[in-house]
């Protein structure tokens, strides 16, 4: 019988790894993230969660003993933030390579300088180049949801990267809401026993991971495997999310689309803002713009594809960014638009909005304000300006 | 442009021999690129470097695939890694070798038809290892025609400044004897045009495979006793068993496993692999281990 | 001294667990004690390796090692040696994997890595008191890329980034002090070109459970500019000068296990090699040398 209760995200993190029975977990301390492995530890120590958690001195360290745990074949879960995972970064690019499987949560923080314990995306952001899967998370639910979705990608056989499960600090780290809570041992159904292949050290299989390769042939080949096994993803995810929609009820598609099917314009964003731009949407609905939401779940694999489809008949866009590549602008707003480009004859006028870095709040008033210039620069058929989200009073 | 590839072993001076190269080329008012290329391998392992020298900007980049002029300062490469020495051969490459082979016995190694252009080491000082860069760098600059005398020892005191004085002399010396002894072939090696022969690359669309063999890793033990560095080596050490006592110091220290036990209980050198550091000859108790000369031993073994 | 089997150099086993063909340079004295820790300890092995020329033991599709092998990074082998030791244990414990199956994790780092960018992952490992073995070959500089001052340089040697003057005006650190203030299972200073001394103490720390610490000197041919063939010789010198001490740390006290009755002047030990020249030549510099000598003499006299 599934429950449902009241939980943190960081709580249905844990939830999630503990339904997915991961064998061991390394772990390292930092806000927003804590308060997951300390959940994770109270289990064990209480003997209601049989793993191993071992302490590092870094995560630099915790993600080496991620990965490497990974290739002497057990389930591995971790977690980090911002911080946390910069200085891991080493690793993290470096563990898509070994072609092993494990669950990461990363809990969006802003990052330095200057200091700031809120969340925005640069640091997630900053890993979308590792070869590591993403799957971004808006409400506590699709957090526990998507750890577990995260082991069925991760441990297929064709892909064998790391998932990254991304969920906001603060927004829905130490936000509580409902959440249904799965029977473990139909989680272990769903998941199946865990498949080592290839991944294991003994006396009687000995074997030589994480090698130095001569040329740029033999390089290029593994690299490239990497990506397609990544691309490849998109499919395995779409038949896991499938699966766990049968077995739970509960639906996640690649991107989460919503009342876009006759709408002319739309919000384009990640992350648990998205919710708020829904209540935007239902607003603006009931004074007539025809106005939906587009929220990938995934960004690598980037789901190019179902993006175009769920575009075709929008005349106007807006991309909220909760990041920002100085010298650039919104690193979504790139992906989406490099999505669109050539793609098919017409792509709407796309307009780039940077709002909620460290946290800063995005107000319902001012999606409407949002919503209200894209329909001008629609109109007159040129592409907005990028614009921050950011009043003259935020100056005082 | 000249397009010149420089074949030889680390440690032996290759990487320098293409840098007088490149400015002694520079000093003439030419544009150059030079550049040594190593793999992951240390002293003794096969190693090449490149120069371009053009009357106008270079803009091709990285390894020469179809040299004018091959240099090869160490023959026991050509045992070793022939197709990678010989790479790219077309009708004007020019090969210029450091051999103490026949004439007739070289070119039926290099079996190609070119212009081979040795010089033995008799006729150089006992020391030449020491000088191999500007014994190369010296012929090379002769075979071009173009390189004056003034701008490769410019070349050499440049390459060589932080080195004694000594040695600088010593280099300079010997450059300008080789660039003398190869007068009669100046200007062998000629310049040929920029444009690049394109053979157009088959494209193939890389298909996802298996994670298991997608990812560099073995899955058995003991596999490298395929790389043969035995040919490494520029001495050997040989046993000499009337004096051996059967130890096994050698087999102790050898740090590359080298030295097995045969079934009498002497030590046997396992010359596919030993690199010739010749610990072994040092540790050996009873002075049972000698060294040869590499060339000399592997023309007796042949 | 030693309960183990190797009472003699002709117990040292003549068939080797590492295999030829790597890419090390000839007469590399770190190679050397690899082979000897193979040997040693056996094949059911896991080596955990950070960067460094050990890097290049195991090239794709290459390796070297008759038992199993990961490359991590710089600054994390130990957290790697401990992520495989978690996962081995816990596959054993759910009976996952058979305890005859099981294997020894040995961290391989050189100096670089063991005295500055993974100290603090190896200064962990041993706070968790991590049951593996970590082998630091020492062979004083940043070698893999081309020989520049490390925390273990020491003082005048020239290195690609000391290359003129003095050499190295620093001092090399003392690891194995550091390493005893962790109170680690087992810690031993070690050589190659001592093997039986470096046998004794694998077998006596293949009897104890926690982390197992060794330093082993390893003369450089590359780095410290000397011909291949003098690795041994280099290394007994470091031993007889008193520069490399021999010893060990258990159970709270550090015992010197070879102590000369006379020791063989510095200056025998440093004009042999290249990285030293400048103390030599072009004339003598008794001060520079003296000061080595010194700090030697006084090591020794606190002993
Ligand atoms: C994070 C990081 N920084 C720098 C390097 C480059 N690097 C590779 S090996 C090496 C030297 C390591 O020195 P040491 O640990 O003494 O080993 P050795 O090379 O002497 O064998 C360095 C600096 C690296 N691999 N990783
Ligand atoms: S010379 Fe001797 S010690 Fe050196 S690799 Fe060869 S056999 Fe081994
Ligand atoms: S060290 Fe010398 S005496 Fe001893 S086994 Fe080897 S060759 Fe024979
Ligand atoms: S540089 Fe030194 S430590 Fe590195 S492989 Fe060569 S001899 Fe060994
Ligand atoms: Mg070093």
């Amino acid at each position: 019988m599934t429950r449902q209760v009241l939980l943190t995200g960081n709580a249905a993190a844990a939830w999630g790894a503990r339904l997915s029975s991961a064998d061991y977990i390394p772990a390292f301390p930092i806000t927003p993230q804590t308060e997951i492995i300390e959940t994770l530890s109270e289990w064990i120590n209480n003997g209601e969660m049989d793993s191993h958690l071992t302490m590092f001195e870094s995560e630099h360290s915790m993600i080496t003993a991620a990965g490497s745990a990974a290739t002497a074949g057990v389930r591995v879960f971790t977690a980090t933030s911002s911080q946390g995972l910069m200085f891991g970064m080493e690793m993290i690019f470096a563990l898509p390579g070994w072609r092993v499987p494990f669950v990461l949560v990363n809990v969006s923080r802003g990052l330095a300088s200057p200091i700031t314990l809120e969340c925005d995306h640069n640091d997630i952001l900053a890993a979308r180049d590792s070869g590591c899967i993403q799957i971004h998370c808006s409400t506590c639910q699709e957090i526990l949801d998507s750890v577990i979705i995260g082991y069925k990608i991760s441990e297929n056989k064709e892909i064998r990267l790391p998932v990254i499960v991304n969920l906001d600090g603060f927004y829905l780290s130490f936000t509580r809401e409902a959440v249904e809570i799965p029977e473990h041992h139909e989680v272990s159904q769903y998941l199946g026993e865990y498949n080592q292949m290839n991944d294991h050290y003994s006396s009687s299989a000995p074997q030589a991971r994480g090698l130095i390769v001569l040329g740029g042939s033999q390089y290029s080949y593994f690299r490239y495997q990497a990506h397609l096994a990544n691309l490849k993803a998109l499919d395995v995810y779409k038949e896991a999310a499938e699966e766990f929609a049968i077995q739970f009820g509960r639906n996640y598609s690649v991107i989460e689309s919503y009342r876009t099917d006759d709408a002319e314009y739309c919000f384009i964003m990640i992350g648990s803002f998205s919710t708020k731009a829904k209540s935007a949407v239902d607003h603006l609905r009931s004074e007539g713009l025809k106005i939906g939401l587009i929220r990938p779940r995934l960004i690598r694999p980037f789901p190019s594809e179902e993006l175009n489809i769920l575009l075709s008949g929008i005349k106007g866009a807006a991309v909220i960014d909760q990041n920002i590549s100085f010298g650039k602008g919104g690193i979504l707003y790139t992906e989406i638009t490099s999505a669109l480009y050539g793609a098919h004859g017409s792509y709407p006028v796309t307009g780039s909005f940077i709002g909620g870095l460290g946290g800063r709040d995005i107000t319902i008033d001012e999606f409407i304000v949002i919503a209200g210039e894209m329909r001008e620069y629609t109109k007159k058929g040129i592409q907005p300006r990028t614009r921050l989200l950011f009043t003259g009073d935020e100056l005082e | 442009m000249f397009r010149i590839r420089f074949h030889g072993r680390g440690g032996e001076g290759i990487k320098t021999a293409s840098r007088i190269l490149g400015s002694s080329f520079f000093f003439e008012g030419f544009q150059v690129q030079d550049a040594p290329k190593y793999g992951a391998e240390r002293r003794g392992a096969p190693v090449s470097a490149y120069v371009r020298a053009d009357h106008k900007q270079i803009y091709e980049r990285g390894e020469i695939h179809k040299p004018d002029l091959i240099i090869i300062a160490d023959e026991t490469l050509l045992h070793v890694t022939r197709n990678t020495v010989l790479e790219g051969i077309y009708e004007n490459t020019v090969i210029f070798i450091i051999s103490a082979m026949s004439n007739s016995e070289l070119e039926e190694i290099i079996n190609c038809g070119k212009t081979i252009i040795k010089i033995a080491p008799a006729v150089l000082p006992e020391n030449y290892h020491r000088f191999l860069s500007s014994i190369t760098a010296s012929a090379t600059a002769r075979f071009t025609g173009i390189i004056q005398i003034d701008s490769l020892i410019r070349g050499v005191e440049e390459e060589l400044k932080s080195a004694k004085n000594d040695l600088i002399l010593e280099n300079t010396a010997i450059a300008k004897k080789i660039f003398n002894d190869m007068t009669s072939y100046s200007g062998i090696v000629t310049e040929t045009d920029g444009t690049p022969v394109i053979t157009e690359p088959q494209l193939i669309d890389l298909p996802l495979h298996n994670s298991s063999i997608a990812t560099p890793a073995i899955r058995t033990g003991s596999t490298s006793v395929k790389n043969q560095t035995g040919s490494w080596r520029t001495s050997r050490p040989v046993i000499l068993q009337e004096k051996c006592s059967r130890c096994m110091l050698c087999n102790v220290y050898c740090p590359d496993s080298a030295i097995t036990k045969n079934e009498e209980g002497f030590p046997v050198i396992d010359y596919n692999h030993c690199k010739g550091c010749l610990i072994c000859r040092e540790v050996c108790p009873s002075g049972a281990i000698t060294q040869e000369d590499e060339k000399t031993s592997r023309s007796k073994t042949v | 001294m030693s309960e183990g089997l190797i009472k003699n150099i002709k117990d040292l086993s003549v068939e080797h667990n590492l295999a030829p063909g790597t890419s090390m340079c000839a007469g590399c004295g770190a190679l050397e004690t690899v082979k000897l820790f193979c040997d040693i300890l056996g094949k059911n092995t896991v080596f955990v390796n950070a960067a460094g020329c050990m890097t290049l033991l195991a090239i794709y599709p290459f390796t070297p090692f008759s038992g199993s092998w990961l490359y991590t990074a710089m600054a994390s082998a130990s957290a790697g040696a401990q992520g495989i030791r978690d996962a081995l244990d816990i596959l054993i414990k759910k009976g996952r994997l058979s305890a005859s199956e099981d294997l020894k994790v040995i961290v391989l780092t050189g100096d670089g890595s063991a005295y500055g960018m993974g100290l603090s992952a190896t200064s962990a490992a041993i706070d968790r008191d991590l049951d593996f073995y970590y082998l630091c070959y020492d062979n004083e500089g940043y070698g893999n890329t081309g020989h520049q001052d490390s925390a273990a340089t020491p003082y005048g040697a020239r290195t690609a980034t000391s290359a003129s003057g003095a050499g190295f005006t620093g001092r090399k650190k003392d690891l194995f002090s550091i390493w005893a203030a962790h109170k680690p299972a087992y810690l031993a200073t070690i050589i190659a070109a001592e093997p039986l001394d470096l046998a004794h103490k694998v077998e006596k720390a293949m009897t104890i459970k926690g982390p197992k610490m060794f330093i082993t000197l390893a003369p450089c041919p590359t780095g410290w500019h000397y011909e291949p063939h003098q690795t041994v010789s280099i290394g007994k010198l470091a031993v007889k000068t008193g520069i490399w001490p021999l010893k060990e740390f258990k159970d709270g006290t550090v015992t010197h296990t070879k102590v000369l009755k006379e020791r063989v002047p510095v200056e025998e030990y440093l004009k042999l090699q290249g990285r030293f020249e400048h103390l030599f030549v072009p004339e003598k510099n008794p001060a520079l040398i003296n000061r080595i000598q010194t700090t030697v003499d006084q090591y020794w006299k606190d002993v």
